[in-house]
């Protein structure tokens, strides 16, 4: 019964150990490379408040260690994210953004896009970097409670109609992106199309910190309750023969997943495939359990993302690609691979 | 009397689907629900498990309303073998059965895995524990849900006072399974535990079934005893059919020939 209890541990670990190497390689590469005394001094400096002395500690202590950060946890959280929405629809083809997360958050960004300049004095009171974010999760959250609420029938949701709903409100919120994308004049609609590829470029200390406690809560939060994604495996009814109080613990759990991708989102745009491709990945080096699938997917997600992030903003360094176009090119094809080893052998 | 149904009405939209059910059942014996399609059987199931709350009248397991069990402690007493469980992904057989320990909150890792331990080898799975569930037959898969349903009552060190649910749980499997999984069912009714089953087969019903209850058109017609006479009228009142009631030589029990 310990066997594969151990086994996890070990993967746990290389894995810990394969982020710590990608974290360092993702320090030390980019538009300028830093040392290592350079990384050591600057978190030192930026701590202490003198890091503007030298520019290569502050490239990295306020540039590219928040992005680092912010990066890792997003790809982390988004492939915890992915793997709580499979279990909680028992469907494989599920991510975050099929519930309206992803597509309200891109509605509610494009609006600030396009309207935003038309009240300059408004965008004075209220920076565009706080209004963005802003209302990229009011969008969020208002999509997914729309598709809630339009999937209930007397209270109880079924994880089909929620799907089918989803999949609506993310064409009608979709649409209305491609809308706004077309009255929006040139510079508005490129901003609308590199917020919904995804990127880190914003990244700063004051998302990092957000981010993290709003990560680390709902990650605690979902470790806590994996039992219950392992029981409703078996189906709703007979999740609820065993005790579990079935509406309760899947609304809690939508919930807090929808406050963890409405925030990520809210900072870094539309990011596909991470959600999808890595809990399918991870489900081969466990026995099926949600607790160390939660710790697997965390750090695969982080690496992968971490590794996308770098090759985004090193192929065409001094540009970036965004980030988003790089976790689809790689997710894609091995999600395909995976999907035809899995069901057609 | 593990449990009693009294003045049981269920009405839905379309109609009622129960109508005056009183019933009550012995404990530490096999009861099969008998009846054509539609006649109820599965929504007095439901009504008897507590998933589908009666339009009027009462359930009292073991003489408390079940309305009024808390949810975990319900689990520990009921337990329910549907028909086929598909798993959304993949999932280690051991880590199915331990499901069943869910509602027994308080018991240390420790115990958890004696009673566990025990219900496999009661049921003779050993060689099934590190399979993956998606990979058994649907017979080893389904002594695997009974084992997850035995480890649920805790049946090995507690079975009086247990009640297990079957809803046709041995459709679709070779007959060799039908007899394997309603033979360690029975084996189970013999420690004391209290079962309820849907079959459909008659002649299952009558090989394993120790009291039979025959249901049609939303009412309860008829309950006996297995050792009482059945008459030819009774299956043709029920089922709309003909048949010739035999004895087998070595049981005793009853079958049917169709004429």
């Amino acid at each position: 019964m310990e066997a594969p209890m151990k086994q996890t541990r070990f993967y746990l670990l290389i894995g810990t150990v394969l982020l710590m190497g990608i974290v360092f390689m993702a320090s030390a590469f980019g538009a300028i490379p830093i040392q290592l005394n350079d990384m050591m001094n600057g978190v030192k400096n930026g701590i202490m408040g003198t890091v503007q002395d030298n520019l290569t500690q502050q490239v990295f202590f306020s540039l590219r260690l928040p992005r680092i950060i912010l990066c890792g946890i997003t790809g982390g959280a988004l492939a915890v994210s992915g793997l709580v929405m499979q279990a909680l629809t028992r469907n494989p083809i599920v991510e975050a953004g099929l519930t309206g997360t992803s597509a309200g958050a891109a509605f509610g960004a494009s609006l600030v896009f396009v309207f935003a300049p038309l009240f300059p004095q408004f965008v004075q009171l209220v920076s565009i970097n706080t209004l963005l974010p802003m209302m990229a999760f009011v969008g969020a959250l208002l999509a997914t409670i729309i598709v809630y609420k339009a999937a209930s029938v007397q209270g109880v949701t079924s994880a089909i109609t929620l799907l089918l709903v989803g999949v609506a409100v993310n064409a009608l919120a979709f649409s209305g992106v491609g809308f706004l994308s077309y009255i929006a004049r040139d510079p508005q609609a490129r901003s609308i199309t590199f917020w919904n590829l995804g990127g880190f470029s914003g990244a700063n200390w004051m998302q990092v910190g957000i981010s993290s406690i709003v990560v680390l809560t709902t990650i605690i939060y979902f470790f806590r309750n994996a039992i219950a994604l392992d029981l409703l495996q078996l189906g709703e009814k007979d999740a609820g023969y065993l005790g579990l109080s079935v509406n309760k613990v899947r609304r809690n759990l939508l919930i807090a997943n929808t406050i963890l991708v409405a925030t990520l989102t809210a900072w870094c745009g539309v990011i596909a495939f991470v959600g999808l491709t890595i809990p399918h990945i991870m489900r081969r080096f466990t026995s099926g359990k949600h607790q160390p699938l939660i710790g697997l997917c965390f750090i695969a997600g982080a690496c992968l993302m971490l590794l996308a992030d770098l090759a985004a903003r090193t192929i065409i360094s001094p540009a970036e690609v965004p980030v988003g176009i790089l976790t689809a090119l790689v997710g894609a094809p091995i999600f395909i691979i995976i999907i035809r080893k899995q069901y057609f052998s | 009397m593990v449990l009693e149904l009294k003045n049981i009405y269920l009405k839905t939209k379309t109609g009622y689907r129960l109508q005056d059910i009183s019933l009550s059942l012995v404990s530490g014996k096999h009861h099969v629900i008998m009846g054509p399609n539609g006649a109820g059987k599965s929504s007095l199931l439901d009504v008897v498990s507590g998933s589908l709350i009666p339009s009027s009248g009462i359930v009292l397991l073991e003489g408390i309303d079940i309305k009024t069990y808390d949810v975990k402690n319900l689990s520990t007493r009921r337990a329910i073998l549907s028909q086929q469980i598909h798993l959304s992904f993949p999932m280690k057989v051991i880590d199915v059965i331990n499901l069943g320990c869910y509602p027994h909150e308080g018991r240390s890792k420790k115990q958890d895995e004696i009673a566990v331990s025990n219900i496999i080898q009661l049921l003779n799975i050993q060689h099934l524990e590190n399979r993956w569930y998606q990979t058994l037959s649907g017979g080893e898969a389904q002594k695997v849900q009974l084992a997850r349903a035995m480890v649920q009552l805790d049946a090995n060190a507690t079975p009086t006072n247990k009640l297990l649910l079957l809803d046709e749980p041995i459709a679709h499997l070779d007959p060799q399974y039908q007899q394997e999984i309603l033979f360690q069912i029975n084996q189970l009714v013999e420690k004391g535990i209290t079962v309820v089953s849907v079959l459909h087969d008659i002649n299952l019903a009558l090989q394993f079934g120790d009291q039979l209850h025959f249901m049609k058109e939303s009412k309860l017609l008829h309950s006996q005893q297995i050792d009482e006479p059945f008459t030819n009228e009774l299956f043709n009142q029920i089922f709309s059919i003909k048949v010739q009631i035999e004895r087998q030589p070595v049981t005793g029990r009853p079958y049917i020939m169709y004429q």
